[in-house]
């Protein structure tokens, strides 16, 4: 066993000596990482989620704009346009909107049969009079009839709901038959909300977007797919990046509190002292006091990562989502993969541990500096 | 290579709390070889203490330089000589001892720098708290020991890593005649291991034993060898 | 201003870096004014556990600064890209972080190499009990530490710079400015040919002089390390530069692209990492060899020390170079063996 092994067991017993300390420390630890991690989780999680179900989504979105914002497209004459366009193999022309469901804004999205598929999974096609609703568009559905207020007012059957896997891009969908649709956002006959394309191959999307504007005789706005997910993920970091700049107070607090506790006091001067005169250097007085904060540390951070893995994969845990990211109803299902929660948990922990080593290292560094001479001196006390 | 410990013209100045400085130790050249045991003693305030601490590089010289097997200890830096300290064992003239800690806890506080499995350092600590008859006394706090049992912890720490240099001031002072027999011989061990061991004392039971080999007497900070 | 995850890991980290090394350099301040060796008095022997206790919190910084330093290239290359419109690789990161990021790049890089080359006097100077050379410790420390602070202070204020609404072309600029552009500088205004002359000369002269080094006596040998240590340097300039401007696009599978980021992008196995960890160890090491090599003359009692650190230094560079050429060479001779012709 190398020196520093005895250092850091001997550490280890330091600690125990003081079981109220240690707990306390242990629990401020724990917490911490439990409210910097799950945030932070969740958010790689639910970027993660969303570029994963975007990716069955379209390679271009096109819309056309005017003074007054986004205008209809009239559906046969921009399809026919964006489909001479070389390397566009497939045009969907879309009808959507935001309309209020009972208090809360829901988006509407006009599908058929033949193209019944805006997101991979969704295989569903309403009939008229018809919804099928994400989970938290369905939960203003009063006795099995969804009350929907856009250009016009219109009530229709909720037939069915979307899977969970979709919520976190479809919790507040609902699906609607076309006809119904238009008529509810006040688009005229033969118009559409945008087009989606897909294209030949997905790394030329950004370099047909001129051609595309070209094709069309109104000025028009193409969105990539990749600019979609990006517009996701960096919504999610935002998030995440915000709830771990609030603790960034807690974190200064529990390094104060730390390196307070452990302030430099004569009796601890005189013990550095004689630690020195027995051959014990500044570094291995540094290693003790270090050592044994920092498996404290270790394990609280370990648990405290572990509990935030559960919280944010678990399937069935709504509260984090709700309490961190104010999501409503239930939480969709997550996926993460190992590198993203690897990446997540070094920030958490370099977050939280660099702080406090340095915490625990300032007040011992001070401390360390008395010399054993020290020990010579009249005013040794211990 | 010349083994042992020597003084070269050594001297030591202190402030006397009256913010003028006096002179504690005066050109002190004396050799203290290995396996041999020199005994220093003197008047109370003669300097003894002051001896052991520059010996120990506790406090560094004002004027001449410690030499420890042919390297000039006292003029290294304070780092370095907390590391050459791993080889010496020192008994302080009080016990001190950590409260905090167990007898055998601070008999073991100068085995962990070097690092070894924690029962081996433990096995190590008991062993020498038996040299010394205080084995009994291994779970009690430094706070429960009586003055000589103090005495005899602080020793037995001083010698459980085997230390090339043994300093002990006035080892026996607390003693009764058993707990200084036992003190004697564990000094004489220390001989026999080839360590190089000064003793300052003024307690005729040291003084008048077979157990030193070169004696010294301290006189207004010199240091006289008597025959 | 942005607010990311790793935004703030790498500023908390800085943070703490900084204030350590501050204090650090504090001490230094009164190191180098009041040191008094061999004086026996309470000041000297104060400022010699001070200057045990500053190594330790300087150490303890310059692990802040070089992780968060690491977190931050991982960040830009990685992660950032994701949150910058048009941004593909840490090209368009720096583009929308504006013309202080490219001066942060730097000024960490000289930071970090600067604390290197504090770290490695620390080293020697805590080598010998009598500390010969904490003066010079504690002036290299404070020629350090603006270079360390600037670092940290232009990363701070590039992050408050980083715009995350306004597209960027990223590597377009690169394209753009391939063959003589404005954004590629005057490296690629020479021709990749030139470089990669210039590259394959020190690349014979750098295994030439260090065996010559091993070989010669003691004397010699310490000049030859000095030779080295320029050689080094001037391979290190040539080298990043013929990797960017032929030999990455063996990487990239392209003709021509000589952008410097997208090496670290895991499309490519994240293989900068290693060929930039390369170039910076023969950076820092033939940069530590004058230094050295000034201390070996000033103090004898290091001679044997220095000497044993410089033969390690020329181990180094050449195992960084050994690394280097097979990262960077490797794939040309691959695809030379597949395709039967050379790019470009």
């Amino acid at each position: 066993m190398t020196a520093w092994k005895s250092l850091a067991a001997w550490a280890m017993r330091d600690q125990l000596r003081r079981p109220g300390a240690l707990l306390l420390t242990a629990v401020a630890l724990f917490s911490l990482v439990v409210v910097a991690g799950v945030p932070m989780l969740l958010a790689r999680a639910m970027a993660a989620t969303a570029a994963r179900v975007l990716k069955a989504g379209p390679d271009l979105v096109v819309r056309r704009v005017g003074a007054a914002g986004w205008m209809p497209i009239p559906a046969s004459p921009a399809v026919s346009a964006v489909s001479g366009v070389p390397g566009v193999i497939r045009v969907q022309a879309r009808i959507w909107g935001v309309v209020r469901c009972a208090d809360r804004p829901v988006t509407v999205m006009g599908v058929r049969a033949d193209n019944g598929r805006p997101y991979s999974g969704l295989f569903v096609s309403p009939r008229t009079g018809e919804a099928v609703a994400g989970s938290v568009a369905a939960q203003c559905a009063s006795g099995g009839t969804l009350s929907l207020t856009g250009a016009q007012s219109l009530s229709v059957r909720l037939a069915a709901t979307l899977d969970v896997t979709e919520d976190v891009v479809a919790a507040d969908l609902v699906l609607l038959h076309p006809e119904d649709a238009r008529r509810l956002l006040g688009l005229p006959e033969g118009s559409v909300s945008d087009l989606a394309l897909t294209v030949f191959h997905e790394g030329e999307a950004q370099a047909l977007i001129p051609d595309i504007i070209e094709a069309f005789p109104w000025p028009a706005s193409v969105t990539t797919r990749q600019q979609t997910v990006e517009r996701y993920t960096a919504g999610f970091a935002h998030r995440g990046g915000f709830v771990a700049l609030m603790l960034v107070p807690a974190l200064l607090a529990l390094s104060l509190l730390v390196a307070g506790a452990a302030r430099p006091s004569q009796k601890w001067e005189s013990e550095a002292a004689l630690l020195k005169a027995l051959g014990w250097t500044t570094g291995d007085i540094v290693v003790v006091q270090v050592a044994g904060g920092g498996v404290v540390a270790l394990v609280a951070t370990g648990a405290g990562a572990l509990l935030s893995c559960l919280l944010v994969l678990t399937p069935g845990i709504h509260w984090p989502a709700e309490l961190f990211f104010a999501w409503p109803g239930g939480t969709p299902a997550l996926y993460l993969d190992a590198s993203g929660a690897v990446w997540t948990l070094l920030q958490v922990l370099c977050f939280v541990l660099i702080p406090y080593t340095g915490a625990l290292l300032w007040p011992v560094l001070r401390t360390a500096k008395t010399p054993a001479g020290h020990m010579a001196g009249g005013d040794w006390t211990l | 290579m010349k083994k042992g410990l020597r003084c070269e013209d050594m001297g030591l100045e202190l402030p006397d709390g009256r913010g003028h400085e006096r002179m504690v130790l005066r050109n002190v050249t004396a050799v203290f070889p290995p396996g041999r045991i020199a005994l220093v003693a003197g008047d109370t305030g003669a300097g003894k203490t002051s001896l052991i601490h520059v010996l120990a590089c506790l406090i560094r010289p004002t004027q001449g330089r410690v030499i420890a097997d042919d390297r000039p200890v006292s003029a290294w830096t304070s780092p370095h000589q907390d590391r050459w300290r791993r080889g010496v064992g020192i008994a302080f003239q009080h016990p001190r001892l950590l409260e905090r800690l167990t007898a055998l806890e601070n008999v073991m506080l100068p085995l962990v720098p070097f690092g070894g499995r924690p029962d081996d350092l433990r096995q190590r600590a008991v062993e020498s708290m038996e040299r010394l008859g205080i084995a009994h006394l291994r779970s009690d706090t430094a706070l429960a020991l009586s003055g000589g049992e103090a005495q005899r912890t602080a020793l037995a720490r001083a010698l459980v890593a085997s230390p090339r240099f043994v300093f002990a001031d006035e080892p026996t002072s607390h003693q009764d005649s058993d707990g200084a027999d036992l003190v004697k011989k564990a000094l004489g061990a220390c001989r026999r291991e080839h360590a190089v061991v000064v003793v300052t004392t003024h307690d005729s039971r040291l003084l008048d034993s077979t157990l030193p080999d070169n004696r010294y007497r301290l006189v207004s900070g010199r240091l006289e060898a008597l025959p | 201003m942005t607010v990311h995850p790793w935004v703030v890991s790498v500023a908390v980290l800085d943070m703490v870096g900084a204030v350590f090394l501050a204090c650090g350099t504090w001490s230094a301040l009164r190191l180098q004014a009041e040191w008094s060796p061999m004086s026996a008095s309470p000041t000297q022997i104060h400022l010699e556990v001070l200057s045990e206790t500053l190594s330790i919190q300087v150490r303890f910084a310059a692990g802040c600064l070089f992780l968060s330093t690491f977190l931050a290239a991982l960040a830009v290359a990685w992660f950032l890209p994701d949150i910058v419109p048009g941004a593909m690789c840490g090209t368009g990161v720096l583009q929308a972080a504006g013309p202080e990021a490219k001066r942060a790049v730097a000024m960490r890089l000289f930071g970090c190499t600067g604390l290197y080359i504090w770290l490695v006097v620390d080293r020697l100077n805590r080598s010998r009990p009598e500390a010969p050379i904490t003066v010079l410790s504690a002036r290299t420390l404070l020629a350090v530490f603006p270079l360390a602070v600037l670092g940290v202070v232009s990363t701070t204020t590039s992050v408050a710079a980083l715009d995350v609404q306004k597209p960027v072309d990223c590597c377009a600029a690169v394209y753009a400015a391939a063959g003589g552009g404005v954004a590629a500088g005057w490296i690629s205004r020479i021709p990749g040919s030139v470089w990669t002359v210039v590259f394959f000369i020190f690349s014979g002269l750098l295994p030439a002089l260090f065996l010559m080094t091993r070989f010669a006596r003691e004397r010699f040998a310490e000049r030859l390390a000095v030779f080295l240590a320029g050689a080094g340097l001037l391979w290190t300039g040539a080298a990043a530069a013929a990797l960017l401007e032929v030999f990455a696009a063996y990487h990239y599978g392209v003709l021509h692209h000589d952008c410097a980021w997208c090496l670290l992008l895991p499309e490519h196995r994240g293989v900068g990492f290693p060929i930039y960890a390369a170039l910076l160890v023969v950076f820092a090491e033939s940069t530590c060899i004058p230094v050295l090599s000034g201390i070996r003359r000033r103090e004898p009692s290091l001679v044997d020390a220095v000497g044993a650190r410089m033969r390690s230094a020329s181990i180094r560079i050449m195992t960084a170079f050994g690394l280097f050429q097979v990262l960077v060479l490797v794939p040309p001779v691959v695809w030379r063996i597949r395709f039967g012709v050379w790019m470009g």
